[in-house]
Parts: C-alpha cells; sequence; structure tokens
C-alpha cells in the first residue's frame, strides 16, 4: 500500500532526485554499498582513492550518491562535498568494536557542520554478517545517536555483500526526504 | 626564451632533480614512500595527494602532472609548493623557477594486498619544459619497481636520466625558433645539428641552385627532422631512444594536444550567458565558449577545467594545452600559476592564486562557484562563467569610437571572432594537424595584441605597447615606408574590432603577462635587425588587401632595400610561416605589371634562396613559381637582351 503510494506521488510529482553523501571509516564498505546499489550485485572493490560518484535510481527517485575515501588523513576533505547534500549515509563497520569511538567522532564533526544542518540521517550498520557484529541498537547508543536535537536520523542493519538491507535504508530516505526538493 | 632552452644545452648540471615514489596506503591514505637524492622539502602529504589523483584505484594507469615552485637546490628557500605569491614574476629567464614534475600512478589487482590493490606511484622531476619525454622510461621503471619496490630503482633511473647528452643540442634566437615552430619543412637549420654522417648533406647544398637537381637531393634520404634533438638513454640495460623538441617554449609544457578539449568546446551545447562580464563576453550573452576562454586567460581569470569521470591525465591535457594556446610562445607566465592536475586538498589555498589554472577531475568543483571564475567541463564542453566572478570596477574607458554603433549593431558581417571560431571548428572537424591549429591560435593572438596597440593609438593613451620601446620601436624617426600594426580590410572593420575589445584591452594591461609582455618587447628590442619598416604589417598588407600596382610596388622595393643580410632574412622569413602560405606573398610580385618591380622580388628571392634557411623556403615553393623566378633570372642575366630563344629552351630542360 504504502509502496503504491509512492509511486502515485513520484507520478505526480515527476522524478525526483536526491543527492546524497556516503561517509564512513575506511574499509567500512562504503563502495561496496554505492556499487551493490548501482549495479545490484556484489562487486571485489580497492580502497577508494578520492571518490567514486554514482547515480542509483530507485522507485524513480535518483540518487546521486557520493563515496569519499575515508582514510584519516583525507576525512579533512569531506567537508568540500557538504553544498547541497539532502542526506548523509553514514556506514558503520559493526564489527569493528575499536573504531566505533573514532566513528562516533567523526559523524558528529560532519552534522555539526552548517551546511549538514538539514539534511536526513541514515546509518548503515554494515557487516552484519560478522558473528559478533554489534545489532542496531548498540550502534545507536555506541553513537550516541540520542543527543541528536532537531534531526532525522535511522540506523538501518546491513549486509553490503549480499545486498540485505541496502534497499530498505533507500526506501527510509525517499520516504523522508522534504517533498519539495527536487 | 632562448636562455631558456641553453639552460638545458649548455649545463652539465642535473636533467633531473629528484625522483618520488608514493603509494595508496590503506589505513593512512597517500603516503610519499621514497624521495631520492634527497626529500624536496616542504609537505609531503601534499605531494602524495598529487601523485595519487582522484580515482586512481578504477583505472590501472593515469598520469598527473604539477608544478612545484622551486629555486634550485644550493638556493632552497624552502618555499612551499603551492605558492600564493602565484605568478611570480619571471625577471628575465635566466633560471626557471620552476619544478616540473610528470607523474605515473598505476593500480594493480592483488589477491596477496590487503584489501586486494596495490596503487603506487612515481614521478619524476625536472627543470625542463619537455616532460613528454620522460614517459617511456617512467613506464619501464614503474614497470621494475612493482617487482622490486626499493629505493634503488629510483637511483637507476635518477642516474640513467642524468646520464642523457644534450651538450650538443643547439639553442635558437627567437626568430630562427618562431621560424621553427611555424613551418613543418625537415632539414630546417640542418646545419645547427652536429650529426656524425654530416659529409653527405653537405655536398648538395650548392646543387639548390637549380631546379632540376632538386629531385636529386631528397632522392639522398638526408632528411632530418630537425625540430627535435635526437639523444638517447640507457635504463636496465637497454637503450632507450629520446627525442626533445628544440623549439618549445617555456609555456608549452608537456606536448599536450588540443583537439579533446577544442571538440569537446566546439562539439557543446550552446548556451546564451546569464553571467555577463565585460572581459569575457564580447559579443554578450551569444559569445562563443571559446572566446570566453580565450579572454578569461588573457585577462587572468581563475579557471577550472574538470572532467568528471575522466582520467586525470585528460584534465592535465587541458590545462596544458590552454596554457600552450594563450601563450603561443608570445605571451608567458601562463604555466607558473598553472595546477595541472589538483584536488580538493588544495583547494584553500588555489583560491587565492590570482587567474590559477587547473584540472581536476571532481564534479565537486560545480558546485562551489565561488572557487572559481570560470568552469569549463571537459566532458561536455561547457565554458561556465561564475555568478560570483568579481565585476571590473567600471573605470571610464570613454566613450566607443565614433563611427562604430552602426557597424555593432548590425552584426551581419562577420567579425574577427567568428571568423576564428569558424578556423577552428573546421580544422578541427577535418583533422587538421595540430601545428596548423596551433598557428591559428598564434595568429589570433597576434592579432588580439597588436588590436591592444592600435586601441592605444586610436585613443591617443600613452602605453608601454606603443611606446618607444613598444611594438613600433623606430616608428618616430619615420618608417621607409608608411604603416604599422595590424592590417584591417577597411577603416569600419577597425573601429568595430576597437569597440568591442576595448574592455578586454583594459582587462589584459592589468594582468601579469601584459608585464611580461612588456618586458620581452624591451628586452628584444635592440637584438631586432630591421626597424625602419614595421615587416609584418607589409606583408600582411601584400597578403590581405588589393594593392594598386603602385602601392605594392613601393613595399616590393622597400623589402629590397631592407632585407639583405642574413639576419634580415631570418626576420622576413619568420613573418612568412608556411600556414599562411610561406613565400607566396613575396612571389606573387614575381607577375607584378613593372619590370622593375618584378626584378627587385627577383633580388630578394635571390637573397632568400641563398640564404641557410630561407632555401628550404624556397625549395617549398610550387614549379610554377620557381619556373618564373628562374626565367627572370636569366632574363636579368642577359640583361634583357631579348634572347628568348634559349631562354625558353631552358625553362623546358628546367621542366623535364
Amino acid at each position: 500500500m504504502g509502496n503504491s503510494m509512492a509511486r502515485l506521488m513520484a507520478r505526480l510529482f515527476g522524478s525526483r532526485e536526491i543527492r546524497l553523501l556516503m561517509l564512513g571509516l575506511d574499509a567500512a564498505g562504503k563502495t561496496t554499498i554505492l556499487f551493490r546499489l548501482k549495479l545490484g550485485q556484489g562487486v571485489t572493490t580497492v580502497p577508494t582513492v578520492g571518490f567514486n560518484v554514482e547515480s542509483v535510481t530507485y522507485k524513480n527517485i535518483k540518487f546521486n550518491v557520493w563515496d569519499v575515501g575515508g582514510q584519516d588523513k583525507i576525512r579533512p576533505l569531506w567537508r568540500h562535498y557538504y553544498t547541497g547534500t539532502q542526506g548523509l549515509i553514514f556506514v558503520v563497520d559493526s564489527a569493528d568494536r575499536k573504531r566505533i569511538g573514532e566513528a562516533k567522532q567523526e559523524l558528529h564533526r560532519i552534522i555539526s557542520d552548517r551546511e549538514m544542518r538539514d539534511c536526513l540521517l541514515l546509518i548503515f550498520a554494515n557487516k552484519q554478517d560478522l558473528p559478533d557484529a554489534m545489532k542496531p541498537t548498540d550502534i545507536t547508543v555506541a553513537l550516541d545517536l540520542a543527543s541528536l536535537k532537531d534531526r532525522i536520523w535511522f540506523v538501518q542493519p546491513s549486509t553490503a555483500k549480499t545486498g540485505d538491507g541496502l534497499a530498505e535504508g533507500l526506501s527510509w530516505l525517499s520516504a523522508n526526504i522534504p517533498k519539495e526538493t527536487r | 626564451m632562448s636562455a631558456y632552452l641553453s639552460v638545458s644545452a649548455n649545463s652539465a648540471a642535473e636533467h633531473v632533480e629528484y625522483i618520488l615514489a608514493a603509494e595508496f596506503d590503506v589505513d593512512k591514505g597517500p603516503t610519499v614512500k621514497f624521495q631520492y637524492p634527497s626529500p624536496i622539502d616542504g609537505d609531503e602529504e601534499l605531494l602524495a595527494e598529487l601523485m595519487l589523483p582522484d580515482q586512481a584505484h578504477a583505472r590501472e594507469e593515469d598520469w598527473t602532472v604539477f608544478f612545484l615552485h622551486k629555486q634550485k637546490r644550493p638556493k632552497s628557500t624552502g618555499e612551499r609548493p603551492i605558492s600564493t605569491s602565484g605568478g611570480g614574476r619571471w625577471t628575465g629567464g635566466e633560471h626557471n623557477p620552476m619544478l616540473y614534475v610528470l607523474n605515473l600512478a598505476n593500480t594493480k589487482a592483488s589477491s596477496g594486498a590487503k584489501r586486494g590493490a596495490i596503487v603506487r606511484a612515481m614521478a619524476i622531476c625536472t627543470r625542463h619544459s619537455f616532460i613528454q619525454i620522460y614517459k617511456p622510461i617512467l613506464l619501464l621503471a614503474m614497470a621494475e619497481y612493482f617487482h622490486n619496490p626499493s629505493i634503488n630503482v629510483l637511483r637507476d633511473l635518477y642516474q640513467s636520466l642524468n646520464a642523457m647528452d644534450l651538450s650538443r643540442m643547439p639553442s635558437f634566437e627567437p626568430f630562427e625558433k618562431l621560424i621553427l615552430s611555424s613551418n613543418a619543412m625537415q632539414n630546417l637549420f640542418i646545419e645547427r645539428f652536429q650529426f656524425q654522417r654530416m659529409q653527405p648533406f653537405m655536398q648538395t647544398v650548392h646543387a639548390h641552385n637549380s631546379v632540376s637537381s632538386h629531385d636529386s637531393i631528397s632522392a639522398g634520404s638526408n632528411k632530418y627532422d630537425t625540430h627535435f634533438f635526437e639523444s638517447k638513454i640507457r635504463f636496465n640495460n637497454l637503450d632507450i631512444p629520446m627525442r626533445i623538441p628544440v623549439d618549445s617554449f617555456p609555456d608549452c609544457v608537456g606536448d599536450p594536444s588540443p583537439i579533446l578539449l577544442l571538440t569537446a568546446i566546439l562539439n557543446g551545447l550552446p548556451k546564451p550567458y546569464s553571467v555577463l562580464h565585460p572581459h569575457l563576453t564580447t559579443s554578450g550573452s551569444k559569445t562563443h565558449p571559446l572566446i570566453v576562454l580565450m579572454n578569461g586567460l588573457l585577462t587572468e581569470k581563475r579557471v577550472v577545467f574538470m572532467g568528471p569521470g575522466r582520467a586525470a591525465k585528460d584534465v592535465v591535457d587541458a590545462v596544458l594545452s590552454a596554457c600552450m594556446l594563450v601563450s603561443s610562445g608570445i605571451l608567458r607566465g601562463f604555466s607558473q600559476r598553472a595546477y595541472p592536475y589538483t584536488d580538493l586538498s588544495k583547494i584553500d589555498k588555489l583560491i587565492h592564486v590570482p587567474g590559477y589554472i587547473a584540472g581536476v577531475t571532481n564534479p565537486a568543483f560545480e558546485s562551489h562557484p565561488l572557487w572559481w571564475d570560470i568552469l569549463c567541463n571537459i566532458e561536455t564542453g561547457e565554458v561556465r562563467i561564475s555568478k560570483h566572478i568579481k565585476q571590473p570596477e567600471r573605470v571610464s574607458l570613454g566613450a566607443a569610437l565614433p563611427a562604430s554603433t552602426r557597424a555593432a549593431v548590425a552584426g551581419d558581417d562577420i567579425s574577427a571572432d567568428a571568423a576564428f571560431i569558424q578556423d577552428i571548428n573546421k580544422m578541427v572537424l577535418h583533422r587538421y594537424g595540430e601545428d596548423v591549429i596551433r598557428a591559428r591560435f598564434r595568429e589570433f593572438i597576434c592579432r588580439f595584441i597588436q588590436l591592444c596597440a592600435a586601441y592605444d593609438e586610436a585613443r591617443g593613451v600613452k602605453s608601454d605597447l606603443i611606446g618607444r620601446q613598444g611594438l613600433w620601436p623606430a616608428m618616430d624617426q619615420g618608417y621607409l615606408i608608411n604603416g604599422h600594426g595590424y592590417v584591417w580590410i577597411d577603416d569600419q572593420q577597425k573601429t568595430r574590432d576597437l569597440n568591442l575589445y576595448r574592455h578586454v584591452v583594459a582587462g589584459w594591461k592589468i594582468t601579469s603577462n601584459y608585464d611580461h609582455y612588456i618586458l620581452d618587447l624591451k628586452q628584444r628590442r635592440p637584438k631586432i635587425p630591421i626597424t625602419n619598416i614595421d615587416l609584418q604589417h607589409q606583408i600582411d598588407r601584400l597578403r590581405k588587401l588589393h594593392l594598386s600596382p603602385r602601392t605594392s610596388e613601393e613595399i616590393f622595393d622597400a623589402l629590397r632595400n631592407v632585407v639583405v643580410n642574413p639576419d634580415q632574412i631570418t626576420q622576413l622569413l619568420a613573418c612568412l610561416p608556411q600556414s599562411r602560405g610561406g613565400l607566396l606573398p613575396l612571389v606573387a610580385g614575381l607577375f607584378h605589371t613593372t619590370k622593375g618591380v618584378r626584378y627587385a622580388v627577383v633580388e630578394i628571392l635571390d637573397r632568400i634562396r641563398s640564404h641557410v634557411t630561407g632555401r628550404h623556403f624556397y625549395d617549398n615553393l610550387g614549379q610554377f613559381h620557381k619556373i618564373a623566378f628562374e626565367r627572370l633570372c636569366r632574363k636579368m642575366v642577359t640583361a634583357g637582351s631579348g634572347n628568348e630563344q634559349s631562354l625558353l629552351s631552358d625553362v623546358a630542360t628546367a621542366m623535364t
């Protein structure tokens, strides 16, 4: 039912375009997610030098997804991609307990930027297939999402390798993106 | 300019100052691994980022070029690689403050590697602008380095490259270099090249005097492409031939190909400009994007060449091409503000460099119009003007020159800019040689400079361009024959052109490349052989105008009187590039109605034929003109004795 409503909306308002920025620590699985969405299959990725950008159409919405390399040295460059971003996809390696604190720090730094003040926040709790992966609720706590005010956010468990959870993430984004944006 | 090359030719100093190796560390990001023989002082992280271009992971191979502003090592000042002083003023060119870096990035999938791939880069830092010659050897060294990632590979490469022998590479005076770069003939200036097998060639020199012997010369196959000096280097037990261009100029770095850039711009969907700028949009909202780009480069706007999804080497090519085309060997200083490949990490410094010219692959630049004045998308060919571009202060340029408004409004007849676009369009479409395209751009730049001078003159402005040390230094003392500067078909067109361009002229005069040009004019002035006549102007008159027999007689007479010694002939030849018909404007005089004029032309042509460079120009003439010349020669010798019979038979033998 919700699905057909969305389709009707899309037909009424024409196809929409949404600019998404995908960030996260290195080796969280950003590029794998991007190409899983783009190509519908798993690809073997190598570390991203700089960035990848692809557009993915899902439910008649065109998502322009920017995937930016995550090594700590190049994180200061993330801010240059903020302009015009409507949704932030923050990817977390759910099994990397050691660096979840680092991930939290980076996330809060990003969304405190003025240019990111209105954007939606989708968190992929990625690599759920790994044995000791943290559950979405653990991630919510570890990232201290409760402290976020005036922010629409959602944690989506995912496994990029198989594609599990990715479509749900995009659905959430398309449902929550303000209607007037094109 | 010649000093520039002679540095390389004479110095026993190093050709290459540093070799660098970098790697994309999966945990740390871009990292410099090795520097040989010593570290370049400055920001190491920045180097690593420049060496590993965005999306290097997505391609097996990519090339980048970047420039470092560095003094030579002994007196290193520790200047930062990106200097905000930008167009640091070139003070005569004794020594090149730029270090050109040619960099190769390779990505190899490797199951053994952490996260499945290794991304490595290696770079050569040199003061030579002809960095393209190092490409083959860098590929070899990189293959070696992937086998054996040690500093020894860098050391071997460094030693091989610096063992290259350029001691016998010839250097050229400005006029000579101009001749060499605008004429594709072989064997030009062959005498400067000390070939080992010189003997057979020298024997044939005298044979040039007659038409019939011409074929036997070419049959001798002693033809050399003298636009290159050939040397070789030895690396890993391999002899690698090196061809070094001897006619390149400082702003022509790395032999770029402008075709891709021009094709993109010419094929781009024309979109009227909504942002107008007096320096850029000379024809209002309908100005052609290529004209906007050229005007932007001339008036030193901040220009970004963006190639979303393209390899870094494509944007590098666009930036280097732009520098080469706008410089055309006449203006300079563009490469000093060029960042052929750069990425987001340097943006905070970059945007403060006045008139920078940068190449990027990252489409994020599009959404930051504050960063640039002009954005050229090499994918779509769009040349966009930033809505934030700083408009010039309203300086009163005075009213437009009179008699112009009507012509300007009419707009029907084709303007010089439109003609330029038409020519380039045709050349690109029909795949003309790049030398022809470059020559057309050189003409455009020459015309622009002459137009500025004409504007100053028309307005009665005192400027360095037309002053005593300017373009027409000896005009005050009176020219042998009147006329100077650009040749317009009629005054109406002149006024219209001047009015059209008056804002660009004003914009150009406050740039650093204008200052450089004025400096060059001053320095070159004492060395110009012919100053009592504006040689180029007179040649252009012959070329462009329908002259009365009386007027052309004046010109030919003047030429006969002033073009006598070898240096003067060299200057004349520099006005007669192959792309504009070579000697044609002159040889037309062989058929002048007056006998005296015909003989004057024969005299000039005879001097050219026996001139060491001129003989190649003569060889390039068609048989028709050669025969006419030969015939007149004989006629002169027999002093019009009316020996028609023997003359005819001579011609007959010459033709067979």
